[in-house]
């Protein structure tokens, strides 16, 4: 179940962080500007220059994202397993004029243009600190 | 690999979010967040590990010492992600304790910036975390400063800063 506080931290406040595995078993990290919540079964990553990313999830599907509440600092991991890649479409909008607004709030309009959106299925939620007040 | 000065002084700003990784044995990755990066000796790269976030991390990085770790520069969104093999761990000293504090400052003050007042993670239970420090040889540096062409390896024999 994806609670109220996670859903704050999929705003991209706190860059958020994906992680898959290479086919040689060497995991590869990069940042995300937004996680989207689709249903509780499955979110959208925004997908903007994930060249090792796309490759990798290719050889393995599986991979990770950690999401950090800005208001509590409470951080999740969440596992998932890829579904697909979209370039258009309403769910692809949505996620673009999202983005739109973060880089708007770093001033960064330029670097934050949306690829594609990458569906995942969530595999498991792990909530690795519970927020500084619990 | 020795680290170039340029990547050194980066990392010592103390103005990155930082994360590290491995694999662990169900073909995902354990991942988490660091609280704190710098060079040391030119080519080994320690960062403060809470292993409370990450249980398994180190576990699993004593089978398989595969890491990767990743800096991101707050206000430049200069990224860069290094690649390399776990050696050892160590618990962490007042020095780095010294540094983990001004790390978290950093990043409180970048969020505050932004509307959101963090100053409880300077002084409540994640400040308190055990942490320990993990070390490891860097092998490879990849590019990750969001702009077109990037992801690339660093090939430091012909990159100018």
């Amino acid at each position: 179940m994806i609670s109220s506080e996670l859903l704050g931290a999929f705003q991209g406040i706190f860059p958020g962080v994906i992680t898959t595995v290479s086919k040689e078993n060497i995991p590869n990290l990069s940042y995300i500007s937004q996680v989207h919540y689709i249903d509780n079964e499955h979110l959208a990553i925004s997908w903007q220059f994930f060249n090792k990313t796309y490759k990798n999830i290719q050889d393995n599907p599986n991979f990770s994202v950690v999401v950090t509440s800005p208001t509590t600092f409470s951080m999740w991991k969440i596992d998932m397993n890829f579904i697909e890649s979209l370039t258009e479409g309403d769910l692809f909008d949505e996620i673009e004029m999202a983005l739109e607004a973060i880089a708007s709030m770093y001033k960064a309009e330029d670097i934050f243009k949306l690829q594609a959106i990458m569906i995942g299925k969530i595999v498991s939620i792990e909530q690795q600190f519970d927020g500084y007040e619990n | 690999m020795i680290v170039p000065e340029y990547y050194i002084n980066l990392i010592k700003k103390r103005d990155t979010f930082g994360y590290l990784a491995c694999l662990n044995n169900n073909q995902f990755c354990n991942v988490c967040r660091s609280s704190g990066i710098y060079v040391i000796d030119q080519e080994f790269l320690k960062t403060i590990y809470m292993p409370s976030l990450s249980p398994d991390l180190l576990k699993n990085l004593q089978i398989n010492p595969q890491m990767t770790v990743t800096i991101l520069s707050n206000y430049t969104f200069e990224c860069y992600q290094f690649k390399g093999k776990y050696c050892s761990h160590e618990n962490i000293s007042d020095e780095d304790e010294r540094f983990k504090d001004k790390y978290l400052q950093g990043m409180v003050s970048v969020i505050g910036e932004l509307g959101f007042n963090l100053d409880k993670v300077l002084t409540g239970k994640y400040s308190k975390l055990v942490a320990v420090t993990l070390i490891m040889r860097v092998e490879e540096i990849y590019e990750q400063t969001p702009k077109r062409g990037t992801g690339n390896k660093i090939n430091l024999l012909n990159h100018v800063i």
